[in-house]
């Protein structure tokens, strides 16, 4: 395998399914030795790919899409196969008549779901960086992930704000996405995400991260600044520039509690 | 203090036209080879790693990894290709 091969290996790699640390260091060091830049184009092509599965007026069946390309799948490796059949494929995918309250159905209807909210909502000036997006949507599959609609309260500033969180306990990883919650200034205030846990008083939240808005849509990745066990209900509050330690919990403008 | 994480993807944001992306892609997708769509779409949208693609199917880890990155090397070629299309506009900070 020559380091040019290696190197792109690594760059697919990355895209769909992210690499080790030693990976990660290996592309580096290859990199330096062919005196070539690091680009991030199959990151967006596999995150383009994502969305175009999901995309309605495209994938109207995305499931009998599944179906299709499974047996597709089945058909084309039957000289490889050693016992492949249709049904190990399938095994991982709903069926088109299975119950939709599976954990996978549910995953996957989620991810449309979602993929198709962003696509509406989304505007020629309204963009959000791809990969914030991808992330957000590969954790959207993850076993174990809550995705709650915030709940407006009737502070001012929260208006008209609706979007959702998403949520892992099990990674440690979520988004928020929001639709007209208002662009800050950051020198006057800024948002503060606080993540109540079951094992944690109620007074005390975990610290969530605190964050600027800047355009009419937003994902801002959750960056909890110590682990939570069981989140029970995540909260934003309106601070004063660089966030607060505890809130005073004059401005509560959006919750979405977990069921 | 803002997030350094967060400050620090903000000041690398790049852009693009996601759902004129995703059109694209859907194009793309159509003209690969039937091998390397279902590998993709296996790996990219189900979210199984190259290990078990591999098993479903029934193939060397090391053909699922060539499907899948000369699948990539395809799609980002005709991303590419179209005008106005698969360009990555860079904002100023």
């Amino acid at each position: 395998v020559t380091s040019e091969t290696r190197i792109r290996d690594l760059w697919a790699d990355r895209a769909v399914q992210g690499l080790t640390i030693d990976e990660a260091d290996e592309l580096g060091a290859l990199l330096e030795q062919n005196n070539e830049l690091d680009t991030d184009e199959f990151d967006i092509s596999a995150a383009a790919i994502a969305l175009a599965l999901t995309e309605p007026d495209m994938q109207p069946l995305p499931e009998a899409l599944h179906v299709k390309l499974e047996r597709d799948a089945v058909a084309y490796f039957t000289p490889y196969a050693s016992g492949a059949s249709a049904t190990s494929i399938g095994a991982s995918r709903p069926s088109p008549t299975a119950n939709r309250t599976s954990p996978a159905a549910l995953a996957g209807w989620l991810l449309a779901a979602a993929s198709l909210l962003f696509i509406l909502l989304s505007r020629p000036e309204n963009t959000v960086p791809l990969d914030t997006v991808a992330r957000r949507g590969r954790l959207l599959v993850e076993p174990q992930v809550v995705r709650i609609d915030w709940s407006a309260t009737e502070d001012p500033v929260a208006a008209g704000v609706s979007g959702d969180v998403v949520w892992s306990d099990e990674l440690q990883e979520g988004y928020m996405r929001f639709e007209n919650l208002t662009v800050n200034d950051p020198g006057v205030n800024q948002y503060q995400l606080w993540i109540f846990d079951a094992d944690r008083p109620a007074e005390h939240p975990v610290d969530g991260g605190v964050f600027d808005v800047t355009s009419r849509e937003t994902i801002v990745p959750i960056a909890a600044k110590i682990p939570v066990s069981q989140a029970t209900l995540f909260a934003v509050t309106l601070e004063r520039p660089g966030g607060v330690v505890v809130s005073g919990r004059e401005h509560i403008l959006v919750t979405a509690a977990v069921e | 203090m803002v997030d350094e994480e967060f400050a620090a993807n903000d000041e690398s944001l790049r852009h693009v036209d996601i759902r004129d992306e995703a059109e694209l892609a859907q194009q793309a997708l159509d003209r690969l080879r039937p091998e390397q769509k279902s590998v993709l779409v296996l790996s990219v949208h189900d979210g199984l790693s190259h290990q078990q693609i591999a098993d479903h199917l029934s193939l060397p880890l090391g053909t699922v990894k060539s499907h899948i990155r000369r699948g990539l090397e395809r799609v980002t070629e005709m991303l590419r290709a179209s005008p106005g299309l698969g360009q990555v506009e860079e904002v100023a900070s």
